[in-house]
């Protein structure tokens, strides 16, 4: 078995780190790459901390390192057939906007990840920057379009 | 519903939550593919085409989904997640077996002469909380007694090797530390290489702890919250686990944060004393009258150690003649008699030490004053006021202290003694006196200069000693 050579401690560590990380880079790698792509790119990422924990954890922000580690593996990975958002919608008589899935779907990567992150999960501006590696005010104006797009394009009001 | 909730529910829909045993290889290698939970209805949905609204399409499940993370061509396979989950626990069983008293050696009364972990002699614990374990490798005690930390007695839960002959590992755990589940007592045998390592307060609900130490590994279901591993070397670096059976970490380990926890402990007691640090010489001095009055207590309850000459089965000393245990009310008053004595050895923090000393009806003195009554006073000067105070105990009954500003020496030390050292002094005599060093203005009359006299007081050392 191979927890011969593994620190006790770093895996005490790792293991809160994964319980606050995965989420994030699940969700974030989900909204930009799709359902299986996304998740499995989470999962390699988060994997790939694992296997580097010790430098990993010494980096000023590891889930943001880890949400790059993930974007470039979905990146390479592309050409696998991707299925976007298994949607809830089928719920036909539940109040869920049948078309709010094709239109995420259609939203530039960058604009389905922040709309996602910030108004689907409530993070902040902040956060959201520090993990997608982008500027805050890129942030805002991702925000701004994707709401935009989905105003226009489903006659909502979020 | 809102469109944020409807994005929150569209992504978490998308794709379960990833486990952490997802991770390990074992999972890549030897379990089928984890079937992702597919959302209501049949089968997964696949959004094709485009254009407002698009088209929902329903199609049969993906049969032939690919397994989870592809490996990734020349990347080694990850190391295993941890911390382990031994189910069952991997290395050695260790096993710890609660024992009945009379399994136990007798202990000769002689051995208990300094119980370790305690304040000194005679020994003293409570007898109710008195428990018995063995484990191949040796025959343990565990019991409540009193300690002395940082200026005040507090009540600590100890486990000891034999009973705490002289010799043998004692490690103890305030009581009030308890809470702090990574507090843990090691200690270790003379020679080093032959030591055992206890953790005495493994939490409840814990159903085997897994202890590791310089490659060693091995495990043990606790027993009345009390772990216990051979050390190896004298200073094993351990890290110790407490699991539930369904692989849950309920607490663990390690000398970093063993360290942390007892200086948070400390942080959180009151420093009577003052300052950062403690004296320790005069608080063993202190800790000497504490558990003289503790044990005159006892006596006096008609606990007569004496009568005893061993300790068969169980610690006796701290059973009433009858056989009886004490009662709650008994180990409080001696416990607060202990505290007393304690007290007017120590220094506060401010100059009133010496004037608590001035208590006629005080009921434990470190030495009397008797026999010979012209003695030679010891050398005070350099020491801690407060060890310098418990020091004149014995030699004399009144003394007097001055302060004077020395912003250039270590605050509160004697920097010299009238009489000198060596010149003798009666047991009543009242001219002795002790200057003290002080670097704080406001007890200065003026700046730095001359040692300036300014403040003086006189105090009497107690002479008596319990009935």
């Amino acid at each position: 078995m191979a927890d011969s050579a593994v620190s006790i401690e770093d895996g005490i560590e790792f293991e809160s780190f994964f319980r606050v990380t995965e989420p994030l880079l699940r969700r974030a790698l989900v909204a930009g790459f799709g359902s299986d792509l996304g998740r499995d790119a989470a999962a390699e990422a988060l994997a790939y901390g694992w296997r580097n924990w010790s430098r990993v954890s010494a980096l000023a922000n590891p889930a943001g390192y880890l949400y790059r580690v993930g974007e470039r593996w979905a990146q390479r990975h592309r050409q696998r057939p991707q299925r976007w958002f298994a949607a809830t919608a089928v719920q036909w008589d539940s109040p869920f906007e049948p078309g709010l899935a094709a239109v995420l779907a259609e939203l530039p990567r960058r604009q389905r990840q922040v709309v996602v992150l910030v108004t689907g999960f409530g993070l902040s501006h902040r956060e959201t920057a520090e993990l997608l590696d982008i500027s805050r005010s890129s942030v805002q104006n991702h925000v701004e379009r994707a709401l935009h797009t989905l105003r226009t394009r489903l006659g909502a009001q979020p | 519903m809102t469109i944020d909730e409807q994005l929150r529910t569209l992504i978490e829909s998308a794709a379960t939550p990833i486990e952490l045993d997802e991770l390990d290889p074992a999972m890549h290698h030897s379990t089928p593919p984890r079937r992702r939970m597919l959302p209501v209805l049949v089968g997964s949905m696949v959004l094709l085409g485009a254009g407002t609204g698009g088209a929902l399409v329903a199609s049969r499940p993906d049969e032939h989904e690919p397994s989870r993370v592809p490996e990734t061509p020349g990347v080694e396979a990850p190391a295993a997640i941890v911390p382990p989950r031994p189910v069952p626990p991997s290395g050695d069983e260790y096993p710890l077996d609660a024992t009945t008293a009379g399994e136990l050696p007798s202990i000769p009364m002689s051995a208990w002469d300094r119980l370790g972990g305690g304040l000194g002699a005679p020994a003293v614990a409570d007898g109710r909380s008195l428990l018995s374990w063995r484990t191949r490798d040796g025959e343990f005690y565990g019991y409540r007694t009193i300690q002395r930390q940082r200026g005040q007695i507090v009540e600590a839960d100890c486990v000891s090797e034999l009973g705490g002959v002289t010799g043998t590992n004692t490690s103890c755990v305030p009581v009030a530390a308890r809470n702090l589940n990574e507090d843990v007592s090691s200690s270790w045998s003379d020679p080093p290489g032959a030591g055992t390592w206890m953790w005495t307060n493994v939490p409840d609900g814990t159903d085997y702890v897994q202890y590791r130490s310089d490659g060693t590994v091995l495990w043990q279901r606790p027993v009345d919250g009390l772990a216990v591993f051979p050390a190896t070397g004298d200073r094993p670096n351990v890290v110790a686990i407490a699991y539930r059976s369904d692989g849950a970490i309920l607490a663990s380990t390690d000398p970093a944060s063993m360290d942390a926890a007892w200086r948070a402990y400390q942080a959180a007691l009151p420093n009577w004393f003052g300052g950062p640090e403690v004296p320790e010489a005069s608080d063993e001095a202190a800790g000497t009258a504490a558990a003289e009055a503790f044990a005159a207590c006892f006596t006096k309850a008609g606990n007569l150690p004496a009568t005893r000459p061993t300790v068969p089965r169980r610690l006796e000393f701290a059973l009433l003649p009858d056989g009886t245990a004490q009662s709650d009310d008994l180990w409080a008053s001696c416990l607060a008699a202990a505290q007393t004595a304690f007290d007017r050895y120590v220094d506060r923090g401010t100059a009133s030490a010496s004037t608590q000393l001035a208590t006629e009806d005080t009921v434990a003195a470190g030495v009397r004053c008797s026999g010979d009554s012209r003695r030679r006073l010891p050398d005070l000067v350099g020491l801690p006021e407060a060890l310098a105070i418990a020091n004149l105990a014995g030699y004399v009954s009144t003394f007097q202290t001055v302060n004077v500003l020395r912003p250039d020496l270590p605050n509160g030390r004697v920097i010299s003694q009238t009489p000198a050292a060596g010149e003798p002094v009666g047991c009543d005599a009242t001219n002795v006196k002790l200057t003290v060093s002080t670097d704080n203005p406001d007890d200065a009359t003026t700046g730095t200069g001359p040692p300036t006299t300014v403040q003086a007081r006189t105090a009497t050392i107690p002479t008596t000693t319990p009935d």
